[in-house]
């Protein structure tokens, strides 16, 4: 497994770990937002405190953000040259034949790059902080509305936890076969494209194979403790918005006004 | 009087034709502990399945505490027997120890406030209390086993059917998975029966009653002493005896009868002093 | 072909938060035509362990020797692939690995891999299947459609295709049958007489004192202990509860004998070594 930190639970008892799943899934989409509108300095200054406070809430160290950062630095790399180069305007700094760097391209790479770490630090936040199944949870509650329209939110939730449960299961699995067929001489990094793109076969259909008997040998499990369907259930977890949640949402709405305020009157 | 499970003239065929069971008859009494072994391909995990209307027989019917078993009573039936599966990880459906008892629970709309006292005490029988909140990826087999039973036995069942519920476990965690049975045996008496099956002998050696199946024939039908006391029969049948019955089977001066464990060693005691 | 670890430290995730250690400071030998069984409970670093022969994990310090190639922090894959030729690795339940049309493209697999041409590849298959008593009928069928515990021969056929010196079997009579678990006892043993290097994981006891030369013990990613069984299994009663390992049935059952004011001086093994110890009381006494 390598070290990708987005979408990863590590369990704590700091207030963030104890927030409602939903006032978390609120709060990211809140500053997803807020984090397009930003194009001065000082709003990155400002989403850059809030995101920095929030984490030395989540009382985990910085070093696991940072090693989060690590997968997606091409990524990033690549945007900003991007932004760079392609960015017109005056004054023009520097110039390699037909290619101009100009001083709104690299403040425009800039305010890509701190809005995808932010963005991204933010999610981390998030899914660090929270159970998957209980994301699942949130969004069903969230979704709610939607089965006056004939979506069938309780099945899509349901199906999204046991999803989610099986992906340690299946990823500890895929390393097992993997290690099998590499004792047995399988080798990604020899041979075209076509031939690194075969090698995958013998990988793929033992996974399927298992995954199959995994969802059958479940459903069997499913049934015998009395399932039906999705709708005719209680549930054992019932979210409950508390005093820390109000807070979160007041924090928020704090942080907003500022963000605003110092977007239209700086 | 009532039979728990009554297993009448069953026929069962696979789809590809070939024949498993044949007008096979068997009847399990209320709080009796039956072992039901047989070789890998016997038969036996596929009766298992007939039982809990996860097949359907071709010909021949199953009576569950006089309910015949059909398409129209299969969920009352199921409400009766708790089952568990071979492979741990496949029957874990919630995402922690607590979710997963609640799983059963909330498929029969228990309401939510009595759920976590009901989900505590099914996890004390089992001991498994401390892990309430753990994931099932922190969990060894054995530990994932007694959730699974744990899950069972929060739904009140009637009957418990263990299949190969072991198989996939280190010692350590068959002889934990043991010794919860033994204990639910003991706390529920009568008002429990069980049906383990397994090609484990020392497994088996627990049971009040051993059946030995193969290719879907009953093979043998009796105590452990009686069925352990056929060891060409089993031999024959691709199983051997309990650690005891293979001791006994090499001494000079053998006892009357077959003896379990504890019973050869005090036997072994008082005789060769 | 022996295999030797010198001074091994092993963590998962080496360098970041996450890190991991897992393997401290191994030293062990594996000789050549003997079977050495690795034990231990759950986590105690067993499959890490066996991982590090074949170099589908590189030691973060220390050296691996197999034969006169090494293993270290820096090997490349292409000395990889000449060192996984050499040794056979037979998985937990291997049947999961099996993906082909049919049995014998299965098999094949492995030395196809190795550079062995179609028809050496084809005949080296055959030579496994056989081993595995896999009848013939079944070679041109699709490996799903079969039963359970033929899966789990031809999946070690398929292990053992490339006639390597080495083998490392991982627990490969988990879930099996008395007959099954017999039959794999007896490749094992076949392995050793054909000069092999074999490694055996297991829980079993009983499997480890009746076929191991030499048994190492895994204790919280340490090299607890690395002698013969006989010797390992008349230690302290004591220490088996500290490695909360068991000792074999016979030992466990000699051991509750000792209760009842029995006495002996060696711990029987196997059950012909306790009968014979009841049987010798027998005829003094009786």
């Amino acid at each position: 497994m390598g070290n990708i930190m987005i979408g990863r639970f590590v369990p704590g008892k700091s207030v963030v770990h104890q927030l409602d799943p939903r006032t978390k899934i609120i709060g990211t989409f809140v500053f997803i937002l807020l984090m397009l509108w930003a194009n001065t300095w000082s709003t990155y200054l400002v989403a850059a405190i809030f995101v920095w406070f929030t984490i030395l809430l989540t009382q985990q160290p910085l070093k696991m953000y940072i090693d989060g950062l690590k997968p997606i630095f091409w990524l990033l790399a690549f945007t900003i040259v991007l932004q760079i180069f392609f960015t017109g305007g005056t004054p023009v700094l520097l110039h390699f034949g037909f290619i101009k760097v100009t001083l709104p391209g690299v403040i425009n790479a800039l305010f890509v790059m701190f809005r995808f770490v932010l963005i991204i630090l933010m999610s981390t936040i998030m899914t660090l902080t929270t159970p998957p199944t209980s994301i699942a949870n949130a969004l069903e509650s969230l979704l709610k509305p939607l089965k006056s329209l004939k979506v069938p939110v309780a099945e899509m939730a349901l199906m999204l936890s046991i999803a989610l449960r099986f992906v340690p299961l299946l990823m500890d699995e895929t390393q097992k076969i993997m290690n099998a067929q590499k004792s047995r001489g399988m080798s990604f990094s020899t041979g075209g494209p076509v031939k690194r793109a075969k090698a995958i076969v013998p990988l793929l259909i033992p996974l399927f194979v298992g995954a199959l008997q995994r969802a059958l040998d479940l459903a069997n499990a499913m049934e015998v403790r009395g399932f039906k369907d999705a709708e005719h259930r209680t549930k054992y977890r019932i979210l409950k918005y508390k005093k820390q949640d109000y807070q979160a949402f007041a924090s928020l709405l704090l942080f907003s006004i500022i963000f605003f305020s110092v977007l239209y009157l700086i | 009087m009532e039979n728990a499970i009554k297993i009448n003239n069953l026929t069962y065929q696979y789809q590809n034709q070939t024949t498993l069971f044949q007008d096979f008859n068997l009847t399990i009494d209320p709080g009796q502990w039956v072992a039901l072994v047989g070789h890998n391909g016997s038969g036996k995990s596929t009766l298992a399945k007939l039982i809990m209307g996860l097949l359907t027989p071709t010909q021949g019917g199953i009576t569950v505490f006089n309910q015949v078993l059909s398409e129209s009573t299969v969920n009352d039936v199921r409400s009766q027997i708790g089952m568990v599966f071979q492979n741990p990880d496949n029957q874990f459906v919630g995402a922690t120890v607590a979710d997963d008892v609640a799983f059963g629970l909330e498929n029969n709309e228990i309401d939510t406030k009595l759920m976590p006292k009901m989900i505590a005490k099914t996890l004390e029988i089992v001991g498994m209390s401390e892990y309430q909140d753990r994931e099932p990826h922190t969990l060894s087999g054995g530990q994932k086993q007694r959730v699974a039973l744990a899950s069972v036995l929060a739904l009140q069942p009637k009957i418990i059917i263990l299949d190969e519920a072991t198989a996939m476990l280190d010692p350590e965690g068959r002889q934990a998975v043991m010794a919860t049975l033994t204990q639910l045996k003991e706390q529920f008496g009568d008002a429990l029966t069980l049906v383990t099956i397994t090609h484990d002998m020392d497994e088996a050696a627990l049971a009040d009653r051993v059946v030995v199946i193969n290719d879907g024939q009953l093979i043998l039908d009796g105590t452990p002493a009686q069925v352990f006391s056929e060891a060409d029969v089993l031999h024959h049948n691709g199983l051997g005896l309990p650690f005891s019955g293979e001791v006994v089977a090499h001494l000079n001066q053998k006892p009357q009868k077959y003896l379990n464990e504890s019973e050869l060693i005090s036997w072994l005691s008082t005789s060769n002093k | 072909m022996a295999i030797n670890f010198q001074q091994v430290n092993f963590s998962y995730g080496a360098g970041t938060s996450l890190e991991q250690p897992i393997l401290f400071d191994i030293t062990a030998n594996f000789p050549t035509g003997q079977v050495t069984a690795v034990v231990g409970q759950t986590g105690s670093g067993k499959s890490t362990l066996i991982q590090h022969i074949n170099g589908l994990l590189l030691p973060t310090e220390g050296q691996v020797t197999v034969a006169d190639h090494h293993i270290t922090a820096n090997t490349k894959e292409k000395e990889l692939m000449r060192i996984r030729e050499k040794v056979g690795m037979v998985f937990q339940f291997p049947e999961n690995q099996l993906f082909a049309n049919t049995v014998l493209e299965d098999v094949m697999y492995g030395p196809i891999n190795f550079g062995y041409s179609r028809s050496d590849a084809k005949n080296a298959a055959e030579i496994a299947l056989k081993r595995l008593n896999v009848s013939e009928t079944l070679w041109e069928k699709s490996p799903f459609e079969l039963s359970g515990g033929q899966m789990r021969r031809i999946a070690i056929a398929g292990a053992l295709a490339s006639n390597p010196d080495i083998v490392v079997l991982d627990e490969p009579a988990a879930g099996l049958d008395p007959r099954g678990q017999q039959e794999l006892l007896n490749l094992v043993i076949e392995l050793k007489t054909l000069n092999k290097t074999v490694i055996l994981i297991s829980h079993q006891m009983d499997h480890v004192a009746q076929i191991a030369d030499q048994v190492i013990v895994m204790h919280e990613g340490k090299v607890a202990a690395q002698e013969a069984p006989e010797q390992l299994f008349n230690r302290d009663i004591q220490w088996f509860t500290d490695m909360k390992l068991d000792l074999p049935k016979a030992g466990q059952f000699a051991e509750k004998l000792r209760q009842q004011d029995w006495q002996f001086e060696q711990r029987p093994l196997t059950i012909k070594a306790l009968t014979d110890l009841i049987n010798s009381r027998g005829t003094t006494h009786g």
